[in-house]
């Protein structure tokens, strides 16, 4: 039998089967993750600071992947943050059209390494763009990337 | 072919679940086997990594998320996998990175963390059955195993008591590692009693899941002797994989063990096993595992395994030490890092190293085996002062 070239549409005809995998997952944030996500509850984006280069990573890492030694240092970066990318966004994971297109950045923060990629707007919004995190209300935060609302032009 | 030598070892508590990601398990394991070793990451040449199947972490393409935290950024990096019998295989491709005389070190690092995966992490080998004639039945992992052990005990005539003696002793062993997870003083009648899950497989025949992380660090010869004036020896590896029919073969008898043994042996010049090898680390995610690779890997004859149990032989002060760890049952069994966890111990026994876990005897030359994928892959090293 010729395997099926187009997506079935009854599977009686075909003696295939159905089936899916029924899991789910419950992950850790880690060492690192649970400093950096409890730091949101407080309004404050956190980087580890390798004592050995002065390397700060955001987000951060427990370990400096250039010295391969423990970060245990932990300090605020930001506020101020610079857009180093945009993208305009007008369909959703499965493709359907968004009411209204939705705009990213990548932002990244003075004297760090990486950065963040989260939802930006604002006047003038634009590679290069000087913008700052908009936290939610402190009582509605989970300690999530979500705590952020999104960066907005300053 | 260059001689390579194994000249550092470390490894994460093993644990039912750790805080830590598996990146981080990584780096801590790895950390340690440099420190260990002497060394820092500027000497690292190579990487390889072992963890098993993406669904336990829930993260695809598990061996690029795991890299930063083994050392591999911007180094020759790959990872290996061969099921469960990955975590002997890791150290067999670290020696072939250093043997080919491509690189004069490489870090060797088994990751796993089976915690993420609900309701079980036993839901990962969901889809490796048959999808016409097994999956339909709700085959589990644990229905083979148990027809398997059962095979073995119809075939040689071996009582269930006989195989409970090997969670007893590996329980007991494990309460000498700071590692482990399940150690424990128990009875025979412990395990008998146990919780039936599918038998004759009960809850204390089994070794727990877990998160954990292990890693050695290999050197060729010229390097191993700037680090250390006692190197240890990889001296014989060896792998082997059966049909994926898990039907067609006689389950009573691991014959891809046998022949990665008999590689390895070949390689080693080892002639005689049971003379030539002082003690092992063979693969015990269920009691009855341990007798099935004794003889697998000829350090016992076919049906000899419970005898020799029996008699005190396998302890840790007999004339075999086998599983001197406290091995899967007693430390836990992240997967790959419970393999690597196994070529750690041979490192620590042959160095000297174990503390009270140490063999009675005086150990020149030590086995390790890790068995996976469908009852069909065998990995083998075997290591020498
Ligand atoms: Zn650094």
């Amino acid at each position: 039998m010729m395997a099926p070239l187009e997506r079935l549409t009854s599977v009686e005809s075909l003696r295939s089967w159905t089936d899916q995998i029924p899991f789910h997952y419950e992950y850790t944030a880690g060492v690192a993750g649970e400093r950096f996500l409890r730091g949101f509850k407080d309004g404050r984006i956190l980087a580890s600071a390798c004592e050995e280069c002065g390397k700060r990573y955001v987000p951060p890492k427990m370990y400096c992947t250039d010295c391969f030694v423990e970060i245990r240092k932990y300090e605020e970066v930001g506020p101020a943050a610079t857009v180093a990318a945009l993208a305009e966004s007008y369909v959703d994971f499965e493709g359907k059209a968004l009411a209204r297109p939705r705009t990213f950045a990548f932002v990244t923060f003075k004297g760090a390494t990486g950065g963040l990629i989260h939802y930006a707007s604002g006047k003038g919004l634009g590679v290069g763009s000087a913008v700052a995190p908009r936290f939610r209300e402190k009582g509605k935060r989970t300690g999530t990337v979500l705590d952020i609302e999104e960066f907005v032009v300053r | 072919m260059k001689r390579v030598a194994v000249i550092g070892a470390g490894m994460t508590k093993f644990r039912r679940r750790m805080l830590e990601t598996g990146r981080e398990m990584s780096f801590e394991a790895s950390r340690m086997a440099m420190d260990s070793a002497g060394m820092e990451i500027k000497d690292v040449e190579s990487v390889v990594l072992g963890t098993a199947p993406d669904a336990f972490d829930g993260v695809h393409m598990k061996g690029e998320y795991l890299m930063d935290g083994a050392g591999g950024t911007n180094r020759p990096y790959s990872r290996v996998y061969v099921g469960g019998g990955t975590g002997v295989f890791v150290p067999v491709a670290g020696w072939w990175h250093v043997a080919s005389g491509q690189f004069d070190t490489c870090l060797v690092v088994g990751e796993e963390k089976m915690s993420p995966l609900h309701p079980h992490p036993q839901y990962a080998f969901w889809s490796i059955f048959d999808h016409t004639t097994e999956r339909p039945l709700g085959v589990t992992l644990l229905w083979i195993f148990s027809l398997e052990m059962r095979r073995y005990m119809h075939v040689h005539k071996v009582r269930e008591e006989d195989i409970a003696l090997v969670s007893v002793k590996n329980k007991g062993n494990a309460l000498d590692h700071p590692c482990a997870q399940l150690p424990a003083r128990i009875t025979v009648d412990d395990v008998m009693k146990s919780e039936p899950i599918c038998l004759p497989v009960k809850r204390l025949d089994v070794s727990p899941t877990s998160d954990g992380a292990a890693a050695v660090m290999l050197a060729s010869e010229d390097v191993a002797r700037k680090y250390t004036d006692d190197p240890v020896w990889i001296d014989g590896v060896g792998w082997n994989v059966d049909t994926q029919y898990w039907t067609n073969r006689d389950l009573y008898y691991p014959r891809y063990v046998e022949e990665a043994a008999r590689m390895a042996y070949k390689m080693a010049k080892i002639d005689n096993p049971k003379k030539q090898i002082d003690f092992a680390e063979v693969y015990d995610p269920f009691d009855y595992k341990e007798l099935h690779h004794m003889e697998g890997v000829l350090l016992a004859d076919k049906g000899e395994a419970p005898k020799l149990t029996r008699e005190g032989v396998t302890q840790r002060d007999g004339d075999l030490p086998i599983n001197p760890s406290g091995g899967l049952l007693g430390v836990g069994n992240p997967i790959a890092a419970a393999g690597v966890m196994k070529v750690c111990e041979l490192y620590w026994q042959l160095k000297g190293e174990a503390g009270k876990r140490q063999v009675k005897k005086e150990v020149d030359r030590g086995l390790a085996q890790a068995w996976g994928d469908l009852l069909q892959v065998g990995t083998v090293i075997t290591m020498k002062r």
